[in-house]
């Protein structure tokens, strides 16, 4: 192999889906020694400009009921722990992004919040919109919590969050957690494995 | 008592249905379960369940599904055209077909493989009915009789309940297998699907609102 390749990861720290992928994806990167690049998107802001409509459409109480169920068969396939109702969700992830982003701008690995942020949200029944729960969980992956907290309230780090969103919908990204490699969207953690495939 | 039954919700123009197709019938035999095949419209349950058609998908959406359609092609080892000749063609004939095969307690999964194959591979109309008649007879069936009974009546009925059997056990989408009262949706959960066949884990509930 010549050069590292890049998997592009669009993402929201509210995610379950991202929480119960994460480990996963890091265990496929290193093993293609591949390096994860992490963009954390905008979700309501891709929904209202793909659709017209920040909030999932009406799909309702069925697809609603069946995501409860997904959930739990994941969560059992990958044995972790999983809240069946987060004592704080919905929430805003706004701040969590721009923690991720500011701790990437620093030079820290922002896998493991990654996988912690959405972890204190879906099973610790943390508030990821608090900004002293952030730092609890900024001091928990080993970086200074005050460092990053105040990092993360950079203007320049709300443009990149920006730019992520953009970018997401100008690849053809429309949900997440989505995986870009060589322009192929693999969308879902569910798909985790087709994208160990494509990295061989 | 322990029911073998797998209720399984599809249609003959739905790709997913087709890609799982074969797979799922083969494993239900290995692990001794019993296929009731219940071919639906996905019309009227997409307008209550919010699901949307192909042509009124976002172009991201539909251009994905050509990804994955060329990802599970290959996963599974079988052939498909991403852009069949005929299609989008009326699945309804196809499926009353279908439900005639199940009237008459012939092999339907075997009729049903033959008819989506006709579709994704095979570049047929399976929206006509004498192409209909063609391909049930290739497949070793009576396929006059099929037709007939297809158009008949009872068998219009027969779909007609099917259809609202599907809304009320809340089925939103093809292809949908339930083991047990648990449905599992989409061709993509058959390892899950396998592992509660083969009885290695409880099935799950939702219960309360959601």
């Amino acid at each position: 192999m010549s050069e590292n390749r890049k998997i592009d990861f669009y993402f929201c720290l509210n995610s379950p889906w991202v929480y119960l992928g994460q480990k996963r994806l890091e265990e496929i990167a290193n093993k293609a020694n591949a390096t994860i690049r992490y963009f954390p998107v905008d979700l309501r802001e891709m929904m209202l400009r793909l659709i017209g409509n920040a909030d999932p459409p009406e799909r309702s109480d069925l697809h609603r009921a069946y995501g409860k169920m997904e959930m739990r068969r994941w969560a059992d396939r990958y044995q972790l722990p999983l809240s069946e109702k987060p004592a704080f969700y919905p929430v805003s992830q706004k701040r969590a992004a721009s923690v991720v982003i500011a701790a990437d701008r620093l030079g820290a690995d922002p896998g493991p919040l990654v996988y912690e942020i959405p972890k204190a949200c879906w099973v610790d029944d943390k508030d990821i919109n608090d900004w002293n729960t952030l730092s609890e969980i900024i001091e928990l992956v080993g970086l200074p919590g005050d460092v990053v907290i105040n990092a993360a309230q950079d203007q320049g780090v709300l443009e990149e969050f920006e730019d992520n969103t953009n970018r997401a919908l100008d690849r053809g990204v429309f949900g997440i957690p989505s995986y870009v490699t060589d322009e192929e969207i693999f969308w879902g953690q569910d798909r985790l494995e087709f994208l160990e495939h494509r990295l061989g | 008592m322990t029911n073998n039954t797998v209720d399984y919700y599809f249609t003959v123009t739905s790709p997913w249905s087709y890609l799982g197709h074969q797979k799922f019938v083969d494993m239900c035999k290995e692990h001794n379960w019993i296929i009731s095949y219940k071919p639906v419209d996905f019309g009227p349950i997409f307008a209550q369940s919010g699901g949307l058609p192909l042509p009124q998908r976002s172009e991201q959406r539909r251009r994905y599904r050509l990804f994955e359609l060329q990802r599970w092609r290959d996963f599974r080892g079988i052939k498909l055209n991403l852009r069949p000749k005929f299609f989008p063609t009326n699945p309804d004939l196809g499926n009353k077909l279908c439900i005639a095969s199940e009237k008459l307690d012939l092999e339907t999964g075997r009729l049903a493989q033959a008819v989506m194959q006709a579709c994704w591979v095979e570049e047929k109309d399976i929206g006509n009915p004498e192409t209909l008649v063609l391909i049930a007879n290739e497949a070793g069936f009576d396929g006059p009789l099929l037709l007939e009974q297809a158009t008949s009546e009872t068998i219009s009925e027969a779909a007609t309940a099917l259809t609202s059997e599907a809304m009320t056990k809340q089925i939103f989408g093809a292809p949908t297998y339930v083991i047990n009262g648990e449905p599992f949706w989409g061709q993509d959960r058959l390892d899950f699907v396998v592992r509660a066949l083969s009885r290695t884990i409880q099935p799950y509930k939702v219960e309360g609102p959601v």
